[in-house]
């Protein structure tokens, strides 16, 4: 895919990004005690501008192409590609939860595991199961035991 | 319901211990009794850098000796205090997970950034005090407060503090208030104020006596006041406001508290573990040399005490225009 | 010790301080001020070492040591960039050292000049640099750093304590830290490379060459003046309060990229990339003893702890310490070069370690740095929502890189947004809305001027090179 293409509906994203971005800064971002210094919204609002402008470039700039466009190529997205970026992302929410949850000890294998076999579809089990447990008891000596950092004991078992 | 959640938290133990023996041979916590407390390691959450987080360390450190477990001073910083109030609220209260709290329990809630108040915790102990000083450049002749109340009157003042709605922030707002000035509050982050007296972009400035203690003893600056009702042992020529003519007690209060609902004797015993460290010589020197004033105070009259204080600093914040309304 | 803190990403040195403080009580004076300082300067440089290896940033200042460290790391030259980076950081460091002992007095008396205009103008000529550092086009880097500006945005706002676009969260209020999401934008698009390309593409053979080559003598010799005026860069923003590590690399980055004969092989794994930063952030820990010392005044969170174990031992640093405590002043030069020396050493011969880390699969090293990212990400602040914060930073940096839109920038807009709005604020809060202050500074005319010409220059040049 040519990215003038992409830019044809990154412009208007970006330019709707400023838009809702400038309506939530006037919605919850009180203005200046005193009237003469900027106050908190006074830069958010010059930035939700500076948003809107740039997009509005790009938009128009994609719609309307000058001739000396370096034309960069880009990929189109795989399926494959949708599955491992939604997986990893999922994985990662998943691990916050978890480590909240359940404390670094359980949820860090539970992790390393789903990351093996979910992901990369790995079936080596003795391989998978070196992995989780021995990266967990690496991290623990050097977080907790050499350097003392309290890592998350999971509010479940508290 | 309660006995779904202790079932689930047994299984979860369960699990907990099977996983954790396999891989460590490491027993994670069981919930403990309060008979025998403490039997794990406990957290006490620090909500800001700098010195009173050097005190932590100190307190922490002392009180694993008296109480035979390792506490923790853990860093939860941000939002005004606001992220440790609300992390520590959230665990359960067995006295596993205290808090380094402040006035900024009070200022973090009427300025409207945080849902709940004081009344989330319960007070284990008042550990000491920080006392604001007003600091001027000595080449301003300004000696005492009331030549600067009146150079103040006539050209108005640039004061520098740490952030509107910050402790220094109302210090100043209730000196100045009985004082009968105007000035300008100039809000500056992470301790630059004494810097920007110095060079002379400001007129006045309300910090701890630690940040001024350099260039006080240099020469170049002066210390004109101090808001509490006794002088500062760090320093002890220094009069007071309320000696000065202008009735202020402004300190900032540091204690230990523990989320609503801990059992009273876990309580208690945190709290003789704390009096004891702090009616000490060492915690009393060092605390000395950091500017901090120890002033223990027992559960029960922490408690009344932060109350109080509670609803003098809602009423300055409201007649500030920094209190919103919850 | 401070290497280890600085080379595990989310342990930052100012938190190592913050731990070695306790134990220093009991210690003698020199010994415990020995400590501390070496905590700070080996966490200053053991941060470049996760930064070269993982493209993960141990310390916010080695934040700009990524851009090219870790390209070099992936062209199978993680050694001659890890040494590099390590005698850039013992010579920036030495230099600030040097220049604190000859010049306290001066650069103090010059630094304390820096008010919130000029300190504003600095940053923004700072800012000027996004339009250089997007790879194709302005446009692109100009948007990515708009975002990172409005990433900065959110969060409690110091100076007026008002909570923006929190939603009523008070996780929200802790606003997004430069080094989670650093980990989101850059290790995390790269775990999902590594997984795409597990079982397609063989494992490229770079990594066959991971013996642990150093820089050799000529690399070095030839951006020795480089270094020279990084570290001058670097020991000027340490001296200047309410600056720090973090713009003071990125300041010598770009200016290492500007002044380069070939600034297009910047960002893709150039050694002066790596050693512009590192000389720069490390020559920050003189200078910002420089106030610390003649002043008595902190000028970053680091510092301040080093106060702390001062104060302790009931040392007050300011212009009375040179005249009570002289030895005292001479412990803490001597330990400091003990300190660099020590580290030198430590981390030549680790060098060969470090690389070993190259040659696991790297489907493994995904796999571990997702663990990492997880516990780096919390470590940083003790905190949850930086972990969940750092996945949706982790998604929206491969959202952008699929568009092309480089995550420098952002990075940039991060680090630098905050001084920029607070300072601009401040000096109006402080004239009562005097515009007047930022044009009758020399200092910040000076710095409005150097702006104005890199964003001259740099529209000159693409105008120039379009019609090639």
């Amino acid at each position: 895919m040519r990215l003038d293409r992409v830019d044809r509906w990154l412009g208007p994203c970006l330019l709707v990004l400023a838009a809702v971005w400038l309506g939530l800064v006037y919605a919850y971002i009180p203005g200046a005690r005193q009237p003469e210094e900027p106050g908190p919204r006074a830069f958010p609002i010059l930035l939700g501008i500076v948003l809107l402008v740039l997009g509005g470039f790009m938009t128009l700039s994609a719609y309307f192409p000058s001739a000396s466009r370096p034309s960069d190529e880009t990929a189109r997205a795989t399926p494959r590609e949708l599955y491992i970026v939604s997986a990893t992302f999922g994985l990662l929410i998943l691990y916050a939860y978890l480590l909240e949850k359940l404390g670094f000890v359980i949820a860090t294998p539970i992790i390393v595991a789903l990351a093996m076999a979910g992901i990369l579809r790995m079936r080596n089990w003795i391989a998978i199961t070196a992995l989780a447990g021995g990266l967990t008891a690496i991290c623990w000596m050097f977080f907790v035991w050499m350097l003392k950092a309290p890592l998350p004991r999971g509010l479940w078992l508290m | 319901m309660l006995k779904a959640t202790t079932l689930a938290r047994r299984v979860c133990c369960t699990v907990a211990a099977v996983l954790a023996g396999t891989t460590l041979g490491l027993a994670p916590v069981l919930p403990a009794l309060s008979a025998d407390f403490p039997k794990q390691p406990i957290e006490m959450a620090v909500l800001f850098g700098g010195s009173s987080a050097t005190i932590a360390q100190i307190l922490a450190d002392s009180m694993s000796k008296e109480l035979g477990v390792p506490v923790a001073a853990v860093s939860r910083t941000g939002a005004s205090g606001a992220v440790g109030y609300s992390y520590v609220k959230s665990t359960p209260p067995n006295g596993y997970n205290i808090v380094w709290n402040s006035n900024s329990i009070s200022t973090a809630y009427h300025n409207g950034n945080m849902d709940f108040d004081y009344k989330a915790f319960d007070g284990i102990a008042r550990v000491g005090m920080e006392v604001p000083a007003l600091a001027v450049r000595t080449d301003s002749g300004w000696k005492n407060l009331k030549e600067f109340a009146a150079a103040a009157k006539k050209q108005k003042m640039k004061v520098g503090v740490s952030g509107r709605g910050a402790f220094t922030h109302l210090a100043s707002a209730a000196l100045f208030d009985k004082m009968g000035i105007d000035v300008i509050y100039v809000p500056y982050g992470k301790g630059s104020a004494p810097v920007e007296l110095l060079a002379g972009r400001i007129d006045a400035a309300l910090q701890w006596p630690s940040q001024f203690k350099a260039q006080v003893d240099a020469g170049q600056l002066r210390v004109i006041a101090v808001t509490s009702v006794e002088r500062l042992p760090v320093l002890p020529d220094v009069p007071t406001a309320k000696e000065q003519g202008f009735d202020v007690d402004a300190v900032l209060w540091r204690g230990v508290a523990a989320p609503h609902g801990t059992p009273k004797d876990v309580i208690a015993k945190l709290e003789t573990a704390i009096r004891k460290v702090v009616t000490g010589r060492d915690f009393q020197e060092r605390a000395a040399k950091l500017g901090f004033e120890p002033a223990f105070l027992g559960a029960a009259d922490f408690d009344k005490f932060i109350a109080t204080d509670d609803s003098v600093t809602a009423k300055l914040m409201s007649e500030l225009g920094l209190k919103k309304k919850n | 010790m401070g290497l280890i803190f600085g080379s595990i990403p989310g342990l930052t040195f100012s938190m190592a301080l913050a731990l070695m403080v306790p134990f220093t009580f009991g210690m003698q004076t020199t010994p415990a001020l020995g400590l501390l300082l070496g905590v700070y300067v080996g966490g200053m440089t053991g941060g470049s070492v996760s930064a070269i290896l993982l493209g993960i940033p141990g310390t916010p200042s080695a934040a700009a040591t990524v851009f090219d460290g870790h390209p070099m790391a992936q062209r199978g030259h993680a050694g001659v960039a890890l040494g590099a980076a390590v005698i850039a950081s013992t010579f920036g460091g030495l230099f600030s050292l040097l220049v604190m002992m000859l010049l306290l007095e001066q650069v103090a008396a010059i630094a304390i000049k820096f008010g919130p205009a000029e300190i504003f103008a600095l940053v923004l000529f700072g800012l000027s640099t996004i339009c250089g550092m997007a790879e194709r086009s302005m446009l692109r880097g100009l948007v990515a750093g708009t975002l990172g500006l409005m990433l900065m945005i959110i969060g409690l706002d110091e100076l007026d304590g008002i909570a923006r676009l929190t939603f009523g969260t008070v996780q929200m209020q802790q606003g997004v830290n430069l080094l989670v999401a650093m980990i989101g934008l850059f290790a995390v698009p790269q775990i999902i490379g590594t997984f795409l390309d597990f079982g397609r593409v063989e494992p490229l053979k770079m990594l066959a060459d991971v013996r642990a080559r150093l820089p050799t003598f000529g690399q070095l010799k030839q951006r020795l003046w480089l270094m020279v005026r990084c570290s001058s860069i670097g020991t000027g923003i340490g001296a200047i309060p309410g600056t720090g590590g973090p713009i003071a690399a990125f300041l010598a980055y770009d200016h290492a990229r500007r002044f380069d004969r070939q600034p297009q092989n910047y960002g893709k794994g150039e050694l002066s990339g790596v050693v512009a930063p590192e000389s720069a952030n490390n020559a920050v820990t003189g200078g910002t003893m420089i106030p610390l010392l003649s002043l008595g005044i902190p000028g970053d969170p680091a510092t301040a702890v080093i106060l702390g174990g001062l104060l302790i031992h009931g040392l007050y640093p300011g212009p009375m310490l040179f005249r009570t405590h002289l030895e005292v002043i001479y412990a803490l030069y001597v330990s400091i070069v003990l300190a660099y020396v020590v580290i030198l050493v430590v981390q030549l011969w680790g060098i060969r370690i470090f690389v070993k880390v190259l040659s696991v699969p790297p489907h493994v090293l995904a796999v571990c740095i997702i663990v990492l990212c997880g516990l780096g990400s919390y470590a940083i602040r003790n905190s949850i929502f930086d972990v969940y914060l750092m996945a949706v930073m982790g998604l929206i940096g491969y959202i952008l890189q699929r568009v092309r839109i480089p995550v420098a920038p952002i990075v940039l807009g991060l680090v630098l947004g905050e001084t920029l709005e607070k300072q601009y604020r401040t000096a109006l809060i402080m004239t009562e809305g005097d515009y007047a202050v930022f044009y009758t500074s020399g200092v910040a005319l000076f710095f409005f001027g150097l702006t104005a010409l890199t964003i001259g220059l740099q529209i000159f040049s693409s105008r120039r090179r379009r019609p090639a």
